[in-house]
């Protein structure tokens, strides 16, 4: 009767144990999965921006390829939710990359167009460092002026 | 001595099988759960990924994708959302689809929505197991033609053919033999049907369903479509029409025509706030009209409101943009 109760109690032990390594390895593996996933999605997210209407640029009638700082300027997506979503949180900003800059000035109404990074959207409560930063050229248009300037959309993924 | 034994025997055996029992149970537990989470991961995965397709799709004024998928999928569309293995993701794109898409192949197109400004991208997401027939009069040929014909309308992977009222009529049993493998048909009425050739359809089509569109515009870019039901809603260019065509019903076309709406009514808020900056900054230009345009624009913006209407404001926002350029920058 004992020896029966102590085989049943290693067993179980045992099962538990294996049990507790199986969901640690099989947690991590979903969370790497989770990463690739938020990865791609922000890489996706990285080409399709700049072709948002409420950013691109559209000149007479015409979609060009570029991105619109005025549009930046007014633009609000954490009031005017934009139409992509990921499973993770990331911080969109917009950089002039040529003409170089002197120095870094973040754009507001007042002095645009003299500044130089536009940011456009920031999760809430970041206090966690950013994990991966990923970016691509775009190119900067200026209404007021007609100029286009050669700039970089930045992502910085908040995993 | 012999009765403990006798007792112990039993008592033995009985606690081995409820512990065999127990642990069964278990590993039968364990391996459902396992098969039911691999599941969902799996499902999770793929409908994220199609929102990706749609985010990448989305750079395109006018794209079409053929996605072979490799093995048999069963998706539900509703309410916004894609549903799939019991895994649900709203979909943040404008998407018109049937409820049910099964299958290994799926065809997407996209098409851009101008009022007059790109306002968002439409997405269309059928399983080629519905057969699109157009049927025009003399008065709607043209149009017809254009919608079928040209690239940026109806997808040209999606199944579909044109006839005119009089091929239809004479041919509508040979027609039902060569969309017998289609699981559905559904008739597009550019033209008002006879009340004998609608009895004819429904007599020979075990499977068709018929939807009317109706335009007071010549070219067809505005107007009404009646769905199956006899609901009533407007679309605002080729590609609502489109999505029209392609949804199940009235209540998910009107789904995605929120969403439009809603875009629509942030990006004139984006135009609106442009010409405000930009007038702030050029005195000497005239952009008070189409401020006031585009802000009337956006507050008149709903779906109980005509397409008569929305015409009228996408002509005028239009038209005042145009006077706009030389010193004065156009909006878009």
């Amino acid at each position: 009767m004992m020896e029966t109760i102590l085989i049943a109690v290693i067993f179980v032990i045992l099962l538990v144990v294996a049990l507790a390594f199986y969901f640690k390895f099989s947690a991590e593996s979903v969370e790497q999965t989770a990463e690739n996933v938020c990865l791609v999605s922000n890489t996706v997210l990285l080409a399709s921006i700049a072709a948002t209407p409420e950013i691109a640029c559209s000149i007479e009638g015409q979609r060009e390829p570029c991105i619109d700082t005025t549009k930046l300027l007014v633009f609000d997506p954490n009031r005017d939710r934009l139409p992509y979503s990921t499973i993770c949180s990331q911080k969109v900003s917009f950089e002039q990359v040529y003409p170089v800059p002197d120095n870094d000035v973040v754009c507001t109404s007042n002095i645009y167009p003299d500044c130089t990074i536009y940011p456009f959207s920031e999760p809430e409560g970041t206090s966690v460092e950013a994990g991966i930063r990923i970016s691509t050229p775009v190119t900067l248009y200026y209404p007021l002026t007609e100029d286009y300037k050669l700039g970089r959309l930045v992502i910085e993924i908040f995993p | 001595m012999d009765n403990r034994a006798q007792f112990s025997m039993p008592f033995t055996t009985l606690f081995a099988i409820l512990v065999g029992a127990i642990l069964l149970l278990f590993f039968i537990g364990f391996a459902y759960k396992y098969i039911s989470f691999s599941g969902a991961l799996t499902s999770a995965e793929t409908v994220q990924a199609l929102n990706d397709e749609f985010a990448a799709f989305a750079v395109s004024d006018a794209a079409e994708k053929t996605m072979d998928f490799q093995q048999d999928f069963d998706f539900q569309y509703r309410g916004g959302s894609i549903y799939s293995g019991g895994q649900s993701q709203s979909v943040d794109q404008v998407l018109f689809a049937p409820a049910e898409i099964q299958g290994d192949v799926l065809f997407l197109a996209t098409r851009a929505v101008e009022l007059p400004y790109r306002v968002a991208n439409a997405f269309y997401l059928v399983d080629g197991r519905t057969m699109y027939l157009f049927i025009s009069d003399e008065a709607s040929k043209s149009a017809v033609d254009s919608i079928v014909s040209s690239y940026t309308a109806f997808p040209q992977t999606f199944p579909h053919a044109s006839y005119t009222l009089e091929q239809i009529t004479d041919s509508l049993a040979l027609l039902e033999e060569t969309t017998a493998m289609y699981d559905s048909v559904r008739f597009l009425f550019f033209a008002d049907p006879s009340n004998t050739l609608l009895a004819d359809i429904e007599e020979t089509f075990s499977n068709a369903e018929v939807l009317y569109v109706e335009s007071t515009v010549e070219d067809y870019t505005y107007g009404d479509v009646t769905f199956p039901n006899g609901k009533k809603a407007f679309y605002l260019g080729y590609p609502l029409l489109l999505g029209a065509m392609i949804s199940a019903d009235a209540s998910g076309y009107e789904q995605s025509i929120d969403t439009v709406l809603e875009r629509l009514a942030v990006v004139t808020g984006v135009y609106y706030d442009k010409a405000r900056f930009i007038s702030a900054r050029l005195p000497a230009c005239d952009y008070g009209a189409i401020k006031g345009y585009l802000s009337s624009y956006r507050s008149f913006v709903n779906k109980e409101a005509t397409y008569s209407q929305f015409q009228g404001y996408v002509e005028r926002v239009d038209e005042t943009n145009k006077d706009l350029g030389g010193d004065c920058p156009v909006l878009f």
